[in-house]
């Protein structure tokens, strides 16, 4: 608040109509000039005679067609496409980042026509090893510096206490926002996971605020998902599929979930009208799998409870897995012999959730092959992240979400140093020299 | 919040009468000292001329930020003099100016060596220990290499959205310069300082000094001319407070720093050519603003890697600047960039080791630095022999800073549909050699802080620590003021100080002569009404008012706001 005095106010607009009001009422006096100029010989003229009347606006000039930009990249929005494109399309439900489910995880499963398997895959869980001290040790450094030591101090969003302090407005705090802990912590723990697999997976590929969008529709209703993924983690390699072509086939027996009278399309949002109509997968190159989409839940209060984060993690999964399968236009008897497999971490400060999906169909409507989502309830990294008496602290470390993340880390490895073998082989036999 | 509790800072207390009155109640020494020595100890001779006053009130000060035992008491004190900030330079490594080169060199007191003809920058043998062993790891990361170059530069791979051209270049490059990072850090994933190490993404790093040797403004001299006391320093130079900005990608952090690259003896450390003088910074184009002395280099105190392998730096500024200035000038704002961010890093980092503005190294600081484009590179080496530049220390130093500045080369020389052209090994050479430097453990390496070192274990109770910490944070934070500092209206200048024409209006502002006349330049940031304790929460109903700041202390109670001179006790008014 500001503490200095204010000297002389007036309103301005109060001012601007009475000034409006009195001076329109002015007229021009006869000053007697006209007289006096003629009388000595001066030719006086009527303005009238000289000036054009007013004349009335033309009317509002057609814009010219849209010039695409000096870049060259192609856009899809432009003043004339937009008012074309708004008559024209058909009004659709765009998912989003903040999109989450009210109906649950139900709703998400109606939505992407998948079943949901409360484990991860044996693959995964073999993988997952306990935590050596030394690793500990590190991964909780990396978490008290993403979310403790990082000295980035910027204005956050004021969280208000309404019931045990209602009409109080705490000091704006400053500190690390959450976009940022995410995003260091989940890089440094990339690293190290490198690290302990000895530099074996730096042939993946790591991409950053991909943007990937896939439109389906789904009995009688156009829908898109538009997710912005905090890192997308991309392999040369497929990972293998988890679940065989007789589980694929026995998913027609197990019941989807019902929410009637709820449509699965219940959401806060209508449908849009304006929506980019261009699918595309974030990282655009056929040649890179998805491994993993780690996905960045920046909001600083967690609306959601445990299920509604689930049903995000499956929607994100989803929706990446699906636009990649478009991109390489795989039909649906493609991906019953190779299906899409990614997988996912969902992390919002403290809570991780992790998964796998198989995608068995791109059908939404289809019963008797359905996607498949391996997963388990999300879980703490960490308890707490602060100073006590200028000492920085950090409770509650829980040290299986890390071997979990391990477990995902090495996925698709055995293949990819099995193939990069079969391939260096061929080379060597094919040139000789090259290796 | 309870405010008072034990501790030995409850017996210090700040009385404006006597100073040592407090000294004189508790100094109370067992053993009885003998007044009488075999020689006479006689005081120094001080200078009383108002050069040397001042110069000793500022070696003072100095000696009193020496002696604090952590960073975090350093950094308040340091900014204690000026409770509404310090009107300091703003020295951005992203904004150069084109006749800003002799000024970057003078302020920093750095040596540019770049050797001309090829060869590159870089020192001469610095790397010979790493380079065979960078060498036969290239061909390992060749094709992830080219990969990344593949996915990240050639066209619109990755979507991110429709965003401008420059924007899009820029994320670009930062995702490749990422990616790059987590190849090579993969790679040598076995190297020992390389998998202790911590890494910062876009960290935020700034560094205070002051600089000497600066020609006051003629404002400043009108202000000694119209006094007698000041008359005859009228010409004499000044201090200018700097605050300098680096803003890299990427910081690898390890627990050793680098070796030094020249010993301090060497004529290159100590005799190299640099500006004499300079000229007011505003000559140049550079701009002031007022800001509290800041120094943070991407984490708090306390982390346990406290030196940095390796900065990655974007290029991005530099598409205005060619811009406005033309292709020629690109190399030289390059330069400056380097230099300022550079310098900025070594500085945040030897303030971070006990070092500062106004304490003097004890051994040199080695960073290593590259920027680039994803095509374009250029490695830089710096070493950091001196940090004090104040009064005299910016031109009568008998160190200097060094900046190596490799030549320009690409990484690759196209990127088309059918790969990479073009990959040039040996530059990627250099940059593994650069990862593979290994860092030296020093024989005392912070020698102006106490051996704990830690801000936690200062003997100060709980609850003081806490709020001296989150103090320290606000005070560097560059969060803006809630209550604007006095500011003289234009109107008010002309009408009550320049031309007094208004006889019979009460002196009631802050420039004017009544009781509670003020100048904001010279308010303390320990100059701010206590807050009042009501009688029902409090512990002792003798305390009335909070303790103030201190920066030894960390919280003291004012003397005279104690009712009937009633001290706290210790063991009765402990806190829970």
């Amino acid at each position: 608040m500001r503490g200095t005095e204010v000297l002389l106010r007036q309103h301005l607009h109060r001012q601007f109509k009475t000034y409006w009001l009195t001076q329109g009422r002015r007229r021009v006096p006869d000053t007697g000039a006209e007289k006096l100029l003629a009388a000595k010989g001066i030719p006086v003229v009527d303005p009238k005679d000289i000036l054009t009347p007013p004349y009335p606006r033309q009317p509002t000039l057609e814009l010219p067609p849209h010039v695409p930009n000096q870049d060259g990249v192609p856009r899809n929005w432009s003043i004339s496409d937009k008012l074309v494109q708004e008559s024209q399309l058909e009004p659709c439900y765009v998912f989003d980042n903040h999109f989450c489910p009210v109906m649950g995880l139900p709703q998400a499963q109606l939505l992407t026509n998948t079943l949901v398997h409360w484990s991860l895959p044996q693959a995964v869980l073999d993988h997952a090893t306990p935590t050596t001290p030394h690793e500990d040790d590190r991964v909780k450094e990396a978490i008290l510096h993403a979310h403790l030591m990082d000295s980035t101090q910027s204005k956050l969003p004021r969280i208000l206490d309404v019931i045990n302090r209602p009409g109080w407005n705490d000091r704006i705090p400053y500190g690390i926002p959450l976009s940022r802990s995410n995003k260091t912590l989940t890089y440094q723990l990339l690293l190290l996971l490198d690290q302990m697999c000895g530099g074996v997976t730096t042939h993946r590929m790591l991409a950053e605020n991909a943007i990937s969008r896939v439109t389906f529709r789904h009995s009688e209703c156009l829908m898109q998902f538009e997710h912005v993924s905090g890192f997308v983690v991309s392999s040369p390699h497929p990972l293998p599929r988890v679940a065989g072509q007789e589980e694929v086939a026995n998913t027609e027996r197990e019941p989807m979930p019902d929410i009637y009278p709820v449509s699965p399309f219940v959401s806060v949002l209508p449908p849009k009208t304006q929506y980019n109509m261009q699918d595309q997968y974030g990282v655009s190159v056929p040649d890179l799998y998805p491994h993993t989409v780690i996905i960045h839940n920046n909001a600083p209060r967690l609306r959601c409870n445990s299920e509604g984060f689930a049903s995000m993690t499956l929607m994100f999964a989803f929706s990446h897995a699906a636009a990649f399968a478009r991109m390489l236009g795989k039909s649906d008897t493609e991906l019953e012999n190779s299906p899409v497999v990614v997988q996912v971490v969902n992390c919002n400060r403290q809570q991780y959730q992790l998964g796998v999906l198989q995608l068995n169909t791109l059908d939404l409507t289809r019963s008797d092959r359905r996607n498949l989502f391996w997963t388990q309830p999300w879980q703490q990294l960490f308890s707490s992240c602060t100073f006590k008496a200028a000492l920085p602290v950090l409770d509650g470390y829980n040290p299986e979400v890390f071997s979990l993340l391990k477990g995902l880390h090495m996925q698709g490895l055995a293949e990819a140093t099995e193939l990069t073998r079969k391939e260096k082989e061929v080379e060597k036999d094919g040139k000789g020299d090259k290796v | 919040m309870s405010v008072y509790s034990g501790g030995r800072c409850l017996q210090v207390l700040r009385s404006q009468k006597c100073p040592t009155k407090h000294l004189r109640q508790y100094n109370k020494s067992a053993v009885g000292v003998s007044e009488y020595t075999d020689t006479p100890q006689y005081p120094p001779i001080l200078d009383k001329s108002k050069r040397a006053t001042w110069q000793r009130r500022k070696d003072t000060w100095h000696h009193n930020i020496n002696n604090l035992a952590t960073v975090e008491q350093k950094m308040v004190e340091l900014n204690m003099p000026k409770y509404y900030g310090y009107w300091s330079l703003r020295f951005k490594d992203v904004q150069p100016n084109i006749l800003g080169d002799d000024f970057c060199r003078y302020a920093t007191r750095t040596h540019i060596h770049e050797e001309e003809g090829g060869g590159g920058g870089l020192p001469m043998g610095y790397y010979d220990d790493v380079r065979p062993q960078a060498e036969t790891l290239v061909p390992l990361v060749v094709d992830k290499v080219e990969q990344l170059i593949d996915l990240n530069f050639s066209s619109n791979k990755i979507h991110r959205g429709d965003k401008p051209v420059r924007a899009t270049r820029r994320h670009q490059t930062e995702n490749f310069l990422i990616g790059l990072h987590r190849v090579i850090a993969g790679t040598l994933g076995s190297v020992p300082h390389i998998e202790d190490s911590m890494l910062d993404l876009r960290p935020r790093v700034e560094a205070f000094w002051f600089l000497g040797g600066i020609p006051p403004d003629s404002m400043l001299k009108k202000t000694k001319k119209n006094f007698t006391d000041t008359k005859e320093y009228e010409n004499d130079p000044i201090d200018r407070p700097i605050q300098g900005t680096s803003s890299p990608v990427l910081g690898l952090r390890v627990t050793d720093g680098l070796p030094e690259v020249v010993p301090w003896d060497d004529p290159l450390a100590t005799s190299a050519t640099l500006p004499e003088s300079v000229l007011d910074p505003r000559a140049y184009g550079y701009k002031f603003g007022k800001k509290h002395a800041t120094t943070v280099t991407g984490f708090w105190p306390g982390e346990r890697q406290e030196h940095t392998q390796l900065w990655l730096h974007n290029q991005d500024f530099l598409h205005s600047y060619k811009l406005e200035f033309g292709e020629e000038a690109a190399r030289d704002g390059l330069r400056q960039k380097m230099l300022v961010a550079s310098f900025t890093q070594a500085l945040a980092h030897a303030t971070y080791l006990g070092f500062g503005p106004v304490t003097e190294l004890t051994y040199p600081l080695v960073q290593q630095s590259a920027i680039s484009d994803g095509q374009h590179w250029n490695l830089s080496v710096y070493q950091l022999n001196t940090s004090t530049l104040h009064s005299h220390l910016a031109q009568d130093n008998p160190r200097n800073n060094i900046l190596w500045l490799s030549e320009e080369e690409k990484l690759f020389e196209a990127v088309e549909d059918g790969g990479v052209k073009g990959l040039n090994t040996s530059l990627l050479a250099t940059i593994i050699a650069m990862y593979l430097k290994k860092g030296v453990p020093r024989e005392n390496p912070t020698p102006y802080l106490a051996p704990e070192k830690r801000l936690h274990q200062h003997p100060a109770c709980e609850e003081y620590r806490e709020n001296f910490l989150s103090f320290f944070h606000d005070v560097l934070s560059n969060r803006p003021r809630a209550r604007l500092d006095p500011e003289m209206y234009l109107w008010e200048k002309i009408y009550k100080v320049d031309f007094k024409t208004r006889p019979f209006e009460s002196p009631k502002r802050f420039f004017e002569d009544h009781y509670n006349k003020m100048d904001p330049g010279k308010r303390r940031l320990d100059d701010y009404p206590l807050r009042y304790i009501p009688k029902p929460i409090r512990k002792n109903k003798y305390v009335k008012f909070r303790p103030r700041v201190h920066s030894e202390h960390l919280y003291i109670y004012d003397d005279h706001f104690l009712v009937k001179r009633h001290y706290p006790d210790d063991e009765k008014d402990k806190s829970h």
